[in-house]
């Protein structure tokens, strides 16, 4: 009898035939068809609700999809092995063998993947530079995720990148960001008035948020005076129109106001694109 | 004090007769309840029955203006201040929500024989200081602060001038201003650290509008019944009076949010006669002898979302506005080229376009408001 038991605890696996491999099945269809409804209808939601609600929403996804994948592995280990504290660390003895030699980069992806979704560097919704790309976020995986840049590329970046490379989040769940656009203007100018004149730039555009700052930094460079306008949009996804209304006003109004810009700084600044 | 008279309260103490979320999750249900219900109420008239009534006989039963009970409330308010000679606050701020048509502070102040300052013709052109009232026009009044200024680089210079001056001045001055507006200068022009809080009117909620449009209507003397088309129910029917079910009222002091214009132009909008049988001469003598008004349901809105980002964009400048043509529209938005939004928002009722102006309609302010809200524009606040 206590031989029995102990064979029983020695064997690594359920017997074959105690393994309901339609169980299994199910458990999986069931999780991904979760996954692939939670991925489709959460992000329709989120672009026809309210606007407030959108980066929340976003945000739950990547969070649901772990709770389920988590949820479906605890469910599946149990009918296929036979959890003891011996058979616990031969399985993870033989994982940690596996993932050093064969899946090292993907485990690590997927880890990484984890940490991101608790410390959240960034969240589905987020306008993130992370490698040189700047972007939107429209998706969390498991092992990567998804930016769509401005001129709607869309780029893979694995999740283990937060390892070695800074991330740069300009909203960090937030539905706005700053917005910076600059002028260079040659020395010879009223500062004061063109201060005040980038300013009025800014909150007379139509994509203004009332409730942020709006206001111009002004520093004197090699190349010329360097203007700053910085402002918010009242949505993200407004951002480039911002910047080109801000960038067209702007240059009429300092025309009008008795400012040149300077050729040199545009060229400067064309090089380096 | 009469009991009726509710006086103007601070800004920010609106009493909103129904939360957003609230009005959401009405309008889901109405919805629903509106599709799947199998016909109308036992006394109630199939809509295909019913046409609108005509205009000069919707004068009778729903009198201009919109804005009535107001006076009173005002004259009220500001009985104490209006009196006093030198007063603590030489400047009084009254915010008013959108759409108001009729100008209800210029009628007001027309009405107490106060001055009325007119707004400059060119906000682009050079400013010149307030006169001051005579001694029989005692106040100065400037109905409407939105006409100062325009949201464009140059647009703004008229509205900080003029706030300067109302900032220092000890002559006793009415400011109205459009509650839009109001957010924008805050935002553009500090108004809030010039000028003192204002006051707005209390909501009108179903019992203020029950008694308000019931009292429009000669319907206790010609005997005119106002019965909803859905359900036959009268529509001034109290819900206190355990007739719940046909209380449009209350869904009308809902769906207004408690304006009184937009109240009255979505009441008059939901007026309708049966149409005459076919062998009926129609003309003015049968009207005249109609004893039932039918009041269809609430018209919904297309609410425009963010894919139609010109038209949010327009709307959200005429509130801001109060009103702009098509030029002004040009100075202020940024659309693209070649477009019609503008034609488009007057053909699916949102706007509607006057001498010229282009203005919000009153009865889909709040549809328009709902989705500027949605879309997460700046928004103003009772």
């Amino acid at each position: 009898m206590e031989n029995a038991a102990d064979e029983k605890a020695a064997q690594l696996l359920n017997d074959f035939q105690d393994i309901s491999f339609v169980k299994i099945t199910l458990i999986i269809l069931i999780g991904f068809a979760a996954i692939w409804l939670i991925r489709r209808i959460l992000p329709y939601l989120a672009s026809r609700g309210p606007s407030q609600l959108r980066l929340y929403i976003l945000g739950t996804v990547p969070v649901l999809r772990l709770i389920i994948i988590v949820g479906a592995f605890l469910w599946i280990v149990p009918l296929i092995f036979n959890i003891t504290l011996q058979n616990f660390f031969v399985i993870a003895g033989a994982a940690s063998v596996a993932i050093g030699f064969a899946f090292k980069d993907y485990v690590s992806g997927l880890i990484a993947g984890i940490v991101a979704i608790f410390e959240r560097p960034y969240g589905p919704g987020d306008w993130i530079e992370i490698d040189g790309d700047y972007g939107e976020v429209v998706s969390v995986g498991m092992r990567s995720l998804r930016l769509n840049t401005a001129d709607d590329n869309i780029i893979t970046v694995p999740h283990d990148k937060i390892w070695d490379e800074n991330v740069s989040n300009a909203n960090m769940g937030a539905h706005t960001l700053m917005c910076v656009v600059s002028f260079y203007l040659q020395p010879d100018h009223d500062a004061v008035n063109m201060r005040r004149v980038l300013a009025d730039v800014g909150l007379t555009s139509a994509y203004l948020d009332y409730k942020k700052p709006c206001f111009v930094v002004v520093a004197q460079t090699e190349v010329g005076t360097h203007y700053k306008l910085k402002a918010y949009p009242f949505d993200l996804r407004d951002q480039f129109q911002f910047i080109s209304d801000l960038t067209e006003r702007g240059k009429l109004a300092i025309r009008a106001a008795g400012g040149i810009e300077t050729s040199f700084a545009l060229s400067e600044q064309a090089k380096t694109v | 004090m009469s009991n009726d008279v509710k006086p103007f309260k601070p800004l920010g103490e609106y009493d909103w007769p129904s939360s957003p979320v609230n009005r959401g999750i009405e309008q889901i249900f109405a919805t629903l309840k509106k599709r799947f219900s199998s016909s109308n109420g036992d006394d109630g008239i199939d809509v295909s029955r019913l046409s609108a009534v005509d205009t000069s006989w919707l004068d009778k039963i729903a009198a201009p203006p919109a804005n009535a009970p107001l006076s009173a409330e005002l004259s009220y308010t500001l009985k104490e201040w209006l009196a006093d000679d030198a007063p603590v606050e030489a400047v009084k701020m009254v915010v008013l929500p959108p759409c108001d048509r009729e100008n209800f502070l210029e009628s007001w102040a027309s009405e107490q024989g106060f001055k009325i300052i007119t707004p400059p013709e060119d906000v682009f052109g050079q400013y010149t200081a307030l006169g001051k009232a005579t001694k029989s026009q005692r106040v100065r009044v400037i109905p409407r602060l939105e006409d100062w200024f325009l949201r464009h680089i140059d647009g703004m210079y008229h509205v900080r001038a003029l706030l300067d001056e109302l900032s220092q001045t000890g002559e006793k001055t009415i400011v109205g201003c459009n509650s839009w507006a109001w957010q924008y200068l805050r935002k553009s022009c500090e108004i809030d650290s010039a000028l003192p809080q204002p006051i707005m009117f209390q909501a009108f909620d179903e019992g203020r509008l029950r008694a308000w449009l019931s009292a429009l209507s000669p319907r206790g003397e010609e005997g005119i019944n106002f019965k909803s088309a859905e359900s036959g129910i009268d529509a001034f029917a109290d819900l206190d009076e355990g007739m719940s079910s046909g209380d449009y009222m209350n869904r009308l002091a809902k769906s207004s949010l408690g304006i009184p214009w937009v109240a009255w132009r979505i009441w008059r909008s939901s007026l309708h006669v049966a149409k005459p049988e076919e062998n009926a001469e129609q003309d003015a003598q049968t009207y005249d002898k109609v004893d039932t008004i039918w009041v269809s349901e609430l018209k919904d809105f297309a609410l425009p979302d963010r894919k139609n980002q010109n038209a949010l964009m327009v709307l959200h400048a005429l509130l801001l506005h109060n009103g702009l043509s098509a030029a002004q529209i040009a100075k202020t938005v940024p659309l693209p080229g070649y477009t019609h939004v503008l034609a488009s928002i007057v053909k699916t009722g949102l706007a509607e376009l006057t001498d010229g102006v282009y203005h919000c309609a009153p009865q889909a302010y709040p549809a328009i408001r709902t989705g500027l809200r949605n879309a997460g524009y700046p928004m103003d606040e009772l």
